[in-house]
């Protein structure tokens, strides 16, 4: 009960700073709620999309890479297996199309032939005018909103939201097909998200229908089967037919639903890590800012608690009264958040409402992670002032004045300090292959330890690290930067000598909040921007990337074109050289790149077949090892590659060793490595081309071998993709793309130049990481109400000082610039803090690149945006004082004065 | 049993390079009901001397027993609760808990003795009426004079029925009425509910409430009569002043 009426007193009687402490714990919780359940909510969109748009049927059945189809005799094979409720067959193609100017539409539109009435699934998407048609045959459409709008006017933006001409029900258009048109009544007008409308403009025919307008000359095809199996049958349906499947064509596959929700919660893992690492950053500035207010409550209630001692309060209860305050501040805290965190989550939804178009959805995990975290952290941050408060000395309550705080160096904490910040280098850097490797782990283990090794101890001790070491810090600073801080202010260093580390522990756990976002601002912009730089495109390079995809209606896939369309793509004036690049997405045969665990890091790489001669001319590759002529040699040979330095970094990968790569069989190949060079990021810039669409594995690196074994062992037939060299400037680029075009002959050609791709990515990326870096600007406003807090109480506590001084003429102005410049103070502790912390953890990131993806760009340091972060938490500082100093300075000496010794 | 027994206390300090001796072989006892007054001049020793009947700090040498329990062989968790249990303390500066009220200041020890309910507020209420301060049992100590608020000190000290209560200077922070009160206040619990008291003070007029005065001077006990055989404050401050000369 005592310490029932103790603690409610003590938080009564302090209500501002119990406030502000609530507050920031509540702004805390709610960052994290508001975070984690717009992951999830963004995950029940996809999952929406997923089942509407990609099948809600337990499991379908396509061929691999988006070519050829599944015959008839299948479909009716699994409509007589006793599992299956229904087997509906759909065929989806793309095509081209005529607008209602009888313009040829400039990029593919999807066709999508269903059974009706028998497939019910498309019924789900929002039918905003007409109807479905219910047979599978007859010239009727089903549309989306924005093959409406492209089919009226091909040049109109597909985004539904733009007002613009679209096709109504009962209106017509043209299909042009290979040797005959299809013309077509709309029956209805469906609605998709723009997200989806926009990258996949769609028109669903009767399956009959569209079957006669592609081939009807060949046996009906389907490109997709879409089953329904008997419940709790699933397994052995899948057991059944992958082996059946297999034995039938190698390439044709089955995927059941939930391996697309798996594959979807893989693919979605990285930001959902991201997500809680967001949220236990801003609630880490929390917990020093908890930490922060009950140093400051110990210190005040110093003669208070040696009373108690003396009077018979144990050790133990004492220690009880601080960490039950700081479990009390945590639950307020929590109980305030939660409420908070769904505002916030409704304010996102009405911002970005295409994210939240399945509604909004709590993610009770977060709300778990972030009440259990912030109450765990509101203890932990108790623990330190309750272990101050019980070796409060009882013999301090028979002093008529309260002892004044030791000001030596904290010499203890920098030493324990010191020791934590070296854990996460240690394991970022020491050879621990080389301690561990006699031992018998395999460098996969090693690598494992690494990366959970930073995430579980390193990244935390560091935190803890710079916490114990902020003291030293304080004291440093306080003696190097404040005579220059008091020149600035105009005042005498006496005045501001000692005045922070007077009450060290206080200080150094707001400089320490500060610190959090600043540090996670330094390590995020200077990772992004490492990676970026390191992106260097060689000197020489192709100066355009042509993609050429018609989607062939007869063999169903997407069609590149031959050799004598490569001869006739040279000949087009402004283009000056032409190289095809192959692609493939083998798997690795031995783990490189995954982490045991990790499963957001793929394990897949980029083959990307060339021609050596032409290729090697084209690109000046930066050769690590081996020469420009020998690799060029190896290629044409066949079954070898030439790797990027990132296999080099991660397995010690060198020329003249193998490299076992899987086929989509599962056959295992070994490529002999030709070459090593620094990549030069061609995977990621193909990718853009839409080629990951075609794969089923997510890839990372790549690797250069011939088009031949390109074809031979991994099975690429069509070539879509072109690297040019370009007698063109930049103005002429639409031009000359236009003449390819006409003389392809197709209307899948687009063309890229290099350099503004690269630009343009490097924009995009350089946004979102800006994005990202919003969790540090979201951490610096947690700690702003701690600083406020600190200012307010440590200018409280020294009321009856403040009254000495203006009773000896200390003008209300000194006063005020007094407060002033012990803020500026702590902001500068604060961003050197975090200046530090953050370079530590940038050079530790950027060792977690090369263990994790052997990608060692050289570090690149954004220091503008550093210099802004620095900038912030300065002002920060100096603006949670601005109300504290003024109305200190306002308040009469006699007032100050009568505030009482005792607190001082 | 005597209540309060100091034998061959010796206290020593550092300050720099050297050591200094606060306490010299210090003996006395403290019957029941007696009520001794500590003085000496400043740096005496005095307040060491309290400190080390109080168990807040260790002698050097020798022994303090409260009630036949020698404190210097009990651990910082046993001190704390014998302290809890069998000593009052009343500081200078009062040091009340400016965030509870007098009457929750007045139960404290009981209430970390773990009691509530009626018995804890009858003891409370009955300590208040003893000082008269029931009526002031809701006020918080900003909202009360120094001398009420020593009076609460003394209400705290006092709730527990310890076997000694000592007093630091309890007067230092008062003016001259509410001194009066409160010495006469402690010569009361002294005289007429027979509790044992040792109260520090440099003041004659304070002392002359006491039923015997201990000198201390540089760490030694000069001196140590009864305050009977005086006639008035004045003759106390002159016998003194002869004790110290």
């Amino acid at each position: 009960m005592v310490l029932r009426k103790l603690i409610v007193s003590n938080l009564q009687a302090h209500r501002v700073r119990f406030a502000l402490t609530v507050a920031a714990i509540a702004l805390s919780v709610s960052l994290v709620i508001s975070v984690t359940s717009g992951y999830t909510s963004f995950e029940a969109t996809a999952l929406k999309f997923l089942s509407r748009f990609m099948g809600s049927t337990d499991a379908q059945i396509y061929r691999r890479n988006d070519s050829g189809g599944v015959s008839t005799d299948l479909v009716a094979e699994l409509r007589n297996d006793p599992n299956v409720l229904r087997a509906i067959e759909r065929l989806e193609v793309h095509n081209g199309f005529l607008d209602s100017k009888g313009q040829n539409g400039n990029r593919a539109l999807e066709l999508v032939g269903i059974e009706r009435p028998q497939d019910k699934q498309v019924e789900s998407i929002e039918l905003v005018e007409g109807n479905w048609f219910d047979s599978s045959t007859g010239n009727v459409a089903v549309i989306d909103d924005a093959a409406a709008k492209l089919l009226v006017d091909r040049d109109q933006s597909p985004d539904y939201l733009e007002p613009g001409k679209s096709l109504r029900v009962g209106d017509t258009f043209i299909l042009p097909g290979v040797d005959r048109k299809l013309e077509v009544t709309v029956a209805g007008v469906i609605h998709k998200p723009a997200i989806v409308a926009m990258a996949n403009p769609s028109i669903y025919l009767p399956i009959q229908t569209l079957r006669r307008f592609v081939d009807p000359g060949n046996p009906p095809l389907a490109t997709r089967v879409l089953v329904d199996i008997r419940r709790g049958t699933e397994d052995a349906f899948a057991a059944k037919w992958e082996k059946r499947l297999a034995a039938i064509d190698p390439l044709l596959r089955l995927r059941m639903a939930r391996d697309n929700r798996r594959d979807m919660k893989k693919n979605l893992q990285g930001i959902e890590l991201l997500s809680y690492l967001g949220g236990a950053i801003s609630m880490l500035a929390a917990t020093f800012i908890v930490f922060s207010a009950l140093s400051m409550g110990v210190t005040e209630r110093q003669r208070t608690l040696a009373m108690l001692r003396a009077i018979g309060m144990v050790r133990f209860d004492v220690a009880r009264l601080v960490v039950s305050e700081a479990f009390i501040l945590g639950l307020v805290g929590v109980l305030a958040g939660i409420p908070l965190g769904y505002f916030w989550l409704r304010v996102l939804a009405l911002e970005f409402d295409h994210f939240f178009s399945a509604g909004v959805m709590m993610n009770w995990r977060g709300v778990g992670f972030a009440t259990g975290g912030l109450l765990l952290a509101s203890i932990l941050a108790s623990l330190i002032p309750a272990y101050s408060a019980t070796r409060t000395l009882p013999l301090e309550a028979m002093n008529p004045l309260a002892k004044s705080s030791s000001t030596r160096f904290p010499w203890r904490f920098i030493f324990a300090g010191l020791l934590l910040i070296t854990i996460d280098p240690i394991l970022m850097y020491a050879p621990l292959d080389r301690v561990f490797g006699p031992l018998g782990l395999p460098p996969e283990l090693v690598r494992a330890f690494r990366f959970y090794g930073h995430f579980g101890l390193g990244l935390p001790t560091v935190m803890l690290g710079f916490f114990l070491l902020s003291p030293g810090f304080v004291w440093v600073l306080e003696r190097a930067l404040g005579p220059v801080v008091a020149a600035m202010f105009g005042l005498n260093f006496a005045l501001l000598r000692q005045q922070l580390s007077t009450g060290i522990w206080r200080v150094a756990g707001t400089c320490t909040a500060l610190m959090v976002g600043l540090a996670v601002l330094v390590a995020m912009q200077t990772q992004g921007k490492s990676a970026l730089s390191g992106w260097r495109l060689p000197s020489k390079f192709p100066d355009a990337f042509i993609f050429v995809g018609n989607f062939d209606l007869r063999s169903l896939s997407m069609k590149g074109i031959e050799s004598d369309g490569v001869r006739k793509l040279e000949t087009v004036p402004g283009i000056k050289r032409v190289m095809p690049i192959a692609i493939a997405a083998p798997e690795l045969g031995t783990s490189v790149f995954s982490v045991a665990g990790a499963t957001f890091v793929p394990n897949a790489t980029m083959f990307i077949g060339i021609d050596a001669d032409k290729a090697l001319d084209m690109m000046e590759l930066d050769f690590r090892q081996g020469t420009r002529q020998e690799a060029a040699r190896l290629l044409k040979l066949g079954r070898h590659v030439i790797v990027t330095e990132e296999y080099h970094q991660l397995k010690n990968i060198g020329v003249g060793d193998t490299l076992v790569l899987k086929r989509a069989d599962g056959k295992a190949l070994d490529y002999k490595v030709a070459g090593v060079v620094w990549s030069p990021g061609i995977d990621v810039m193909v990718s853009m081309f839409d080629f990951s669409r075609q794969f089923d594995q997510r890839t990372v690196a790549s690797v250069f071998g011939s088009v031949e074994d390109a074809e031979k062992d991994f099975g690429v037939r069509e070539i879509n993709l072109f690297a040019a060299d370009l007698q063109y400037d930049a103005g002429q680029k639409k031009q000359v793309m236009e003449r390819v075009k006409a003389t392809l002959g197709q209307w899948g050609v687009r063309m890229y130049d290099i350099r503004q791709i690269k630009h343009g990515m490097t924009q995009g990326l350089g946004r979102l990481l800006l994005l990202a870096s919003s969790v540090a600007f979201a951490a610096m406003a947690v700690a702003s109400l701690g600083v406020t807090n600190t200012i307010m109480a440590s200018v409280r506590s020294r009321r009856w000082q403040f009254g000495v001084m203006r009773s000896v003429g200390v003008t209300r102005g000194q006063l005020l610039r007094l407060i002033l410049a012990e803020a500026t103070l702590i902001g500068l502790v604060g961003a050197v803090l975090g200046l530090a912390a953050g370079l530590l953890m940038s050079f530790d990131a950027h060792a977690l690149s090369v263990i994790t993806l052997g990608y060692s760009p050289p570090m690149v340091f954004p220091w503008p945006i550093i210099w802004i972060g620095v900038g912030i938490v300065i002002a920060v500082s100096i603006l949670a004082s601005v109300w504290p100093a003024i109305s200190v300075a306002r308040t009469q000496p006699l007032t100050l004065l009568q505030a009482g010794r005792g607190a001082a | 049993m005597t209540p309060l027994v100091v034998e061959h206390a010796i206290k020593r300090f550092r300050q720099g390079e050297s050591t200094v001796e606060a306490l010299s072989n210090i003996s006395m006892e403290v019957g029941k009901g007696q009520f001794l007054a500590i003085m000496g001049a400043s740096g005496s020793g005095k307040s060491t001397l309290l400190h080390l009947m109080a168990g807040l700090a260790k002698p050097d040498e020798g022994r303090v027993l409260i009630n036949g329990t020698d404190l210097t062989s009990l651990n910082d968790h046993e001190l704390t609760l014998f302290r809890r249990r069998q000593i009052g303390l009343v500081f200078q500066s009062f040091n009340l808990i400016p965030t509870l009220t007098a009457g929750e200041n007045v139960a404290l020890p009981l209430m970390l003795e773990g009691r509530n309910g009626n018995s804890l507020k009858e003891k409370t209420n009955q300590t208040l009426e003893r000082l008269g301060m029931l009526h002031r049992q809701g006020h918080r100590p900003d909202a009360m004079s120094g001398g009420e608020q020593q009076r609460v000190a003394i209400g705290r000290a006092l709730i527990c029925d310890p076997a000694v209560i000592l007093a630091d200077e309890p007067t230092g922070n008062l003016d001259s009425a509410n001194s009066k009160a409160v010495c006469e206040l402690l010569r009361d619990l002294s005289v007429i509910h027979n509790k044992t008291i040792v109260m520090v003070t440099h003041e004659p007029t304070v002392a002359a409430y006491a039923s015997e005065v201990a000198v201390l001077k540089d760490g030694k006990l000069v001196e140590r009569f009864a305050t009977d055989e005086l006639k008035n404050a004045e003759s106390l401050a002159l016998r003194y002043q002869e004790s110290i000369r």
